[in-house]
């Protein structure tokens, strides 16, 4: 028998019992949630929580305490929406296992309100939708409308944006501060997020600077300063702008050092790439960066 | 995203979702765990995209996004130094055959990912050398003389059944 014929054998044999599990597209689904809701997201959130089981039980749940009273059968097919309000995502996401639902939690919010309501019966496959109040980091207090923060002031923001009532400092490195922007139609989603790295913190950038070494499609000018526009994978590997830089993802980033002491991050979210074209996203970077006053060098 | 596209992506799984998981399996060398969080987290990307793919050969969109993510999965070697290469467990023991596929599983495990990803495409999905090019994102020369390595490795690394293999 040749190799290529007994590898090919080797290869049917060892992979004959593996079979796609029937609930992959709940669970692609709400990974597509998911990765709305990352740590740059921060924001009233939408959480879906979809019915992979048709588990025949009742779940009596105490808020806060996450047990649950024994299971009874009501009907066939049908589960019953355990009440998850109040709950932090992860008991949220524990009752809802207990009844074969699943939900993605994100960070330390709680559970605003829930739709369908706590005992509606449900067919399974029903999307129930978790409106998230999270308690997000408000480090640098009210901003106003957002655009001023960490000794810069943001000029120009694409129209629609608004600001998203979170701060962050010192998230990025000692001395850094971020906020974001979205433009409200896309729940869960940042729009535009800029992140300031001043002193200590502006060391944490090197990895980017290490990622576009020798990758002049990369390069920018910003205030007359080198900087880089580029598509950054989970790995920090720069790809060229665009939607489907797949695999990877990424993040459209532009960035740059205004001087040693205070280098600059705007990044585009997801959605907002998506409604663009390449041409536009680079626009858009460029112009949000170019129009950044440094108030504090 | 219309309900109709809903429909047509889980048709889509419906019809794909097992070969996908199957490749990542052999690509990436993982669990089938690791494979089915690797295939997820790949197919999270199509449906991302699927308004715009769904009639322009989602699949292979599909299968180069899962192929890719394998590879790297491999490179970082986060998955594949978790691989634990279980037989399956209807497979009757004791058959001569099967210390020949674990050996030659276990050969194709050791070549380089990218390596390995072409023998995946090449000898298991049976694909062309230019259509493993286009999943690869290479020439059809790179996949013909990757194949032709990948094939003398394994051959060289077999040490038995002596002769069993040309």
């Amino acid at each position: 028998m040749k190799t290529e014929d007994a590898l090919a054998e080797a290869m049917s044999a060892h992979v004959a019992d593996v079979h796609a599990s029937p609930f992959l597209g709940g669970a692609v689904r709400r990974r597509r949630r998911a990765h709305i809701l990352r740590f740059r997201t921060a924001g009233a959130a939408l959480v879906t929580a979809t019915v992979a089981l048709g588990v025949p039980v009742y779940l009596n749940l105490i808020p806060g305490t996450n047990t649950a009273a024994p299971a009874q059968a009501v009907h066939e097919t049908k589960v019953v929406v355990p009440n998850v309000e109040g709950l932090t995502p992860w008991q949220a996401d524990n009752a809802l296992k207990a009844v074969g639902l699943v939900a993605q939690p994100d960070g330390n919010a709680t559970v605003a309100t829930q739709n369908p309501r706590a005992g509606t019966q449900v067919d399974p496959g029903t999307v129930i939708q978790l409106t998230v109040n999270p308690m997000l980091p408000q480090e640098l207090g009210d901003l106003g409308d957002g655009r001023k923060f960490g000794g810069i002031e943001i000029g120009y923001l694409p129209e629609g944006l608004k600001w998203r009532e979170w701060s962050g400092k010192d998230r990025f490195g000692k001395d850094s501060y971020t906020t974001s922007f979205d433009d409200g139609v896309d729940s869960g989603a940042y729009s535009i997020q800029v992140i300031v790295r001043r002193g200590e913190a502006v060391k944490t950038i090197q990895h980017r600077r290490d990622a576009v070494a020798g990758k002049d499609w990369t390069k920018v000018k910003v205030h007359g300063q080198e900087g880089y526009l580029a598509n950054f994978g989970e790995d920090g590997e720069p790809h060229k702008v665009g939607v489907y830089s797949e695999p990877g993802g990424g993040t459209h980033t532009i960035g740059w050092n205004e001087n040693d002491n205070l280098a600059i991050e705007v990044m585009m979210g997801p959605y907002r790439v998506e409604k663009l074209s390449k041409d536009e996203i680079s626009a858009e970077l460029k112009r949000i960066a170019d129009e950044i006053k440094v108030i504090t060098n | 995203m219309t309900e109709e596209d809903e429909t047509a992506f889980d048709e889509f799984l419906a019809a794909r979702s097992t070969a996908l998981l199957r490749t990542a399996i052999l690509v990436c060398g993982a669990t089938r765990h690791d494979a089915e969080d690797l295939v997820q987290n790949a197919l999270e990307k199509v449906y991302r995209h699927w308004p715009r793919i769904r009639n322009d050969n989602p699949e292979a969109y599909a299968r180069k996004v899962v192929v890719n993510a394998a590879i790297s999965a491999a490179r970082r070697r986060k998955i594949i130094n978790e691989i634990t290469f279980a037989r399956p467990p209807e497979t009757e023991a004791g058959s001569p055959d099967l210390d020949l596929r674990d050996t030659l599983i276990n050969e194709l495990r050791r070549l380089p990912a990218r390596m390995r990803a072409v023998l995946v495409l090449r000898y298991w999905e049976d694909m062309s050398e230019a259509a493993t090019a286009t999943v690869l994102g290479c020439s059809a020369g790179t996949v013909k003389s990757q194949a032709a390595r990948g094939l003398a490795r394994i051959r060289d690394n077999m040490t038995e059944p002596e002769g069993a293999m040309r």
